[in-house]
């Protein structure tokens, strides 16, 4: 099933592609309005720019309980397959899981999380919920049942594939490979981390470093 | 089927999902706060999902400077419409008659025109 993926494109000739690959779950939500302004600042320095919709994510039919880390990594590779000339691949948070296996020049990576700890905030949302509802939980008994039976975790039902997944990704090695972070030194994204928030904001000032970033950065990866 | 299109708003493009179905009655669901058309946790995707699965068309868009939508976020203060002061913390489902005279094009316009009071 074709998945949604929205386009920004630059005015001429793309100078390259950048493929946008989205934190996981809620923080997508939170994230998507600056990755978009994100977009629209590097379609005006001449980059195409495009972020997929992963399956069972936002627009996606596809139940999320049928998916895992290895669906998530296949879906971006068929996105890049049909991509014509250079990708550059920009993943935040936990999209850096899932971005290593596409072709492409270069990777650039926003603040990379690991599994075991983005689901380890999604089992202690469960457990905060359990508890107020009065059922006893824990981080270990739903880690238990996680095994056998899809989870539902902050609003997300996961499948045993994908907690074990989940529970046992680490960003891998790629090259070339910037990794960017937040904060106010030399070579760091001024910004605010917008996956911690409540509800989806945006920050358009960090929308504008990370696009300047990104464009600076392609220099080195062959990008004129 | 799920269509992504999107809509001109008073010069800026507003990005909006129909799932389609054959029903006259269509529902629109206009987001509370800052939350995108998929809603928090894929809510409202799915619940639009659901819907068009019983026979009604949904419509979903992306409120001006709210996720994939153009322009400037100037909250809902902004609007004066009734509906949409109350859409401030809460999402708003709204339901009307709309006719499918001339097939889906028509459809759309319709539902686009009724955002555009939001």
């Amino acid at each position: 099933m074709a998945e949604q993926i929205l386009h920004i494109d630059p005015a001429g000739t793309p100078r390259a592609t950048v493929l946008i690959v989205p934190p996981l779950f809620e923080e997508a939500n939170r994230t998507r309005r600056t990755l978009v302004l994100a977009m629209r600042a590097l379609a005006a320095q001449g980059f195409a720019t495009l972020l997929p919709d992963l399956p069972g994510q936002n627009e996606s039919l596809v139940p999320l309980e049928d998916v895992d880390l290895t669906r998530w990594q296949d879906a971006l590779a068929d996105v890049v397959a049909a991509i014509e000339g250079t990708v550059l691949v920009a993943s935040v948070r936990g999209g850096a899981l899932i971005d290593h296996r596409v072709g492409a020049a270069g990777w650039w990576r926003l603040a990379p999380v690991g599994g075991a700890s983005l689901l380890r905030t999604l089992l202690r949302a469960r457990v905060t919920a359990d508890r107020e509802a009065g059922l006893a939980s824990s981080l270990e008994s739903l880690q238990d049942a996680g095994r056998t039976t899809p989870l539902l975790l902050a609003g997300n039902k996961l499948s045993p594939a994908m907690i074990a997944g989940l529970g046992a990704a680490e960003v891998q090695p790629v090259a070339p490979l910037r990794n960017a972070a937040l904060g106010s030194g030399d070579d760091m994204i001024a910004g605010t981390p917008l996956w911690l928030r409540a509800e989806p904001g945006e920050d358009a000032a960090m929308a504008e470093a990370i696009a300047d970033d990104i464009a600076i950065w392609s220099g080195t990866c062959g990008v004129s | 089927m799920r269509r992504q299109l999107s809509f001109a708003c008073e010069g800026a493009a507003l990005a909006a999902s129909l799932d389609e179905a054959p029903g006259a009655t269509g529902l629109l669901i206009v987001s509370g706060g800052n939350e995108i058309r998929s809603g928090a946790h894929r809510g409202m995707a799915m619940l639009a999902g659901r819907v068009a699965a019983a026979g009604f068309p949904v419509f979903r868009f992306d409120r001006r400077g709210i996720g994939d939508s153009e322009g400037v976020n100037g909250g809902y203060e902004s609007s004066g419409h009734g509906l949409h002061r109350g859409a401030r913390r809460r999402t708003v489902f709204g339901r009307g008659r709309i006719s499918r005279d001339g097939g889906g094009l028509r459809l759309r316009r319709q539902l686009a025109d009724c955002c555009r009071s939001f």
